[in-house]
């Protein structure tokens, strides 16, 4: 299956979407699954992963079962080093979240969640138990909800035509979403009280790139029993927005 | 399905099962790393020995598929996307989980058990444990412990610290006096071969082979093994086939760390 003279790779894209299939709640799946999940013929099934398994990048596990294998971890980490801000958002970030007692992510978007590509933590608080490359759904997190409060209105309904009715949540959330986009249209931040996890409060704020359009969001975030949302609008946000606006200046000299 | 024994860097095998292209965009993505984040089509074809039209194709599918994004000067640089390829599946599992099933796998070539431990005081204390079914083997499970003076666990962990601190590490100085001949006999196959084999130290007619996985401090983090009785796994194919495979484990976790 040499796919040379073709101009799309079809191998590489069935053998990609097989990877896809894989995740923290379906860590481990048959050759017999992947078939029915991905369509594709079983003995297509069987070859790629035989390649991949052979390649290291799949595993057996169980007998039957497949995982990915380790080297997918060090892809993972690739890409997570190609956003340089990522790196240097650390330092404030972590400022950040100390003076707070809260967690701090900074998130970019891929497809319909928001992945975090920085993440740090105030010792001993009661936070989400999320790390970098948690993915969190674009339309009820607070990182998402951060990055499409920064876009045009156009591109923001845009994106919540393609991806609001896939997502089960979307009608539940849709009214605090809106409130939210019309604060952040007035203060320049949103507020996420209990709407991504009840108790849990996070206040977030677009991250500009150099073109001017949100590229990242920034959130703060805490237990609701320490962080109120009369908290995190009156002490939090003016920082997260001087912290954001600091970002955006360091971007702006690394990349 | 035969796990890998080389991770990434293994050649093409003239294998008519084996799907060259997708081989090729999967080694595509490993070329990217920190320290060299971004690419162009023309440096990946020269590290990979491709020939430029078909490293092209191969890029250009992975951008129309999102998992690559192209500067405007066409550097490449893997897009997030590449997270959902396994990276959100692994990021999380614990060590132990995440080597169980290499573990198994070894525990099933050997006839025997293979496991991962970490020191704890002065024994080296099993935290994944995966045997072959139906094998005579010692009866360790998750969370019991061997010494460290006279276990392959504990000689993989000395082999990994400087000899100054050795008889602070082994503890009981009976035992250790009792075993060190034999420890540094096993030391000299470690310093070439990069694992070590205890020969019926711990107990007679088991034999094991050990390695320690170094951490980012350059001490040992945890230390792999696999043994097997006497009679069924031969000193020889611990040697050939065994060891330099829990060498290879133990690097791949090591960059995992």
């Amino acid at each position: 299956m040499d796919d040379d003279d073709r101009p799309f790779v079809t191998a590489l894209a069935r053998g990609l979407e097989i990877l896809g299939c894989f995740s923290a709640s379906r860590p481990e799946i048959s050759g017999t699954q992947l078939a029915a999940l991905t369509g594709l013929p079983q003995p297509t099934v069987w070859r790629l992963c035989y390649t991949m398994v052979k390649l290291g990048f799949l595993v057996s596990v169980n007998g039957d079962k497949l995982r990915p294998g380790i080297p997918m971890l060090k892809l993972g980490r690739a890409a997570l080093a190609s956003i340089p801000l990522a790196d240097a958002a650390r330092i404030p970030m972590q400022k950040l979240a100390d003076r707070f007692g809260a967690a701090s992510g900074l998130g970019a978007r891929d497809g319909s969640r928001m992945v975090f590509v920085q993440r740090c933590i105030s010792e001993a608080t009661l936070v989400m138990n999320l790390r970098v490359g948690a993915r969190l759904p674009l339309l009820s997190s607070a990182v998402g909800w951060g990055l499409l409060a920064g876009l045009e209105p156009a591109e923001r309904e845009a994106l919540l035509a393609e991806h609001g009715p896939a997502d089960p949540r979307w009608p539940a959330v849709q009214l605090s979403f809106q409130a939210a986009m019309a604060d952040a249209a007035r203060d320049g931040f949103i507020l996420n009280i209990g709407v991504f996890h009840p108790g849990y409060n996070a206040v977030a704020v677009p991250l500009r790139g150099p073109d001017g359009s949100a590229a990242f969001g920034l959130t703060c975030a805490g237990s609701a029993a320490t962080h109120s949302a009369d908290f995190l609008r009156r002490q939090v946000a003016p920082v997260l927005l001087a912290t954001a606006h600091d970002l955006e200046q360091l971007r702006s000299q690394i990349s | 399905m035969r796990q890998a024994e080389v991770a990434i860097d293994q050649p093409v095998a003239p294998d008519r099962q084996f799907v060259t292209a997708l081989a090729r965009g999967l080694k595509i993505l490993g070329c990217f790393h920190p320290a060299r984040p971004s690419l162009t089509v023309t440096e990946i074809a020269a590290e990979l020995g491709l020939p430029q039209p078909t490293a092209w194709r191969l890029c250009q599918t992975m951008l129309s598929l999102g998992y690559l994004t192209a500067n405007h000067a066409g550097r490449l640089r893997p897009a997030l996307a590449v997270l959902r390829l396994g990276y959100t599946t692994l990021s999380e599992l614990p060590l132990a989980e995440l080597a169980r099933p290499y573990l198994q796998d070894l525990a099933n070539t050997a006839g025997g058990a293979a496991g991962m431990a970490i020191r704890d005081g002065h024994d080296m204390r099993f935290v994944q444990r995966c045997e072959s079914p139906s094998q005579l083997v010692l009866n360790l499970r998750i969370g019991s412990c061997v010494p460290v003076a006279t276990s392959a666990m504990g000689w993989a962990y000395l082999a990994g610290l400087p000899e100054a601190e050795w008889d602070a590490a082994s503890g009981s100085p009976v035992a250790w006096a009792a075993a060190k001949p034999a420890f540094r006999a096993a030391l000299g196959e470690f310093m070439t071969e990069g694992f070590i084999i205890n020969p019926g130290v711990l107990h007679p007619g088991y034999t094991t082979v050990a390695v320690p996985v170094l951490g980012n401090d350059g001490r040992p983090a945890l230390t792999l093994n696999c043994g097997a009785a006497a009679s069924v796994l031969s000193v020889d194919k611990l040697r050939s086939e065994v060891g330099p495979r829990l060498r290879v484990l133990a690097a791949l976790i090591a960059a995992s760390l």
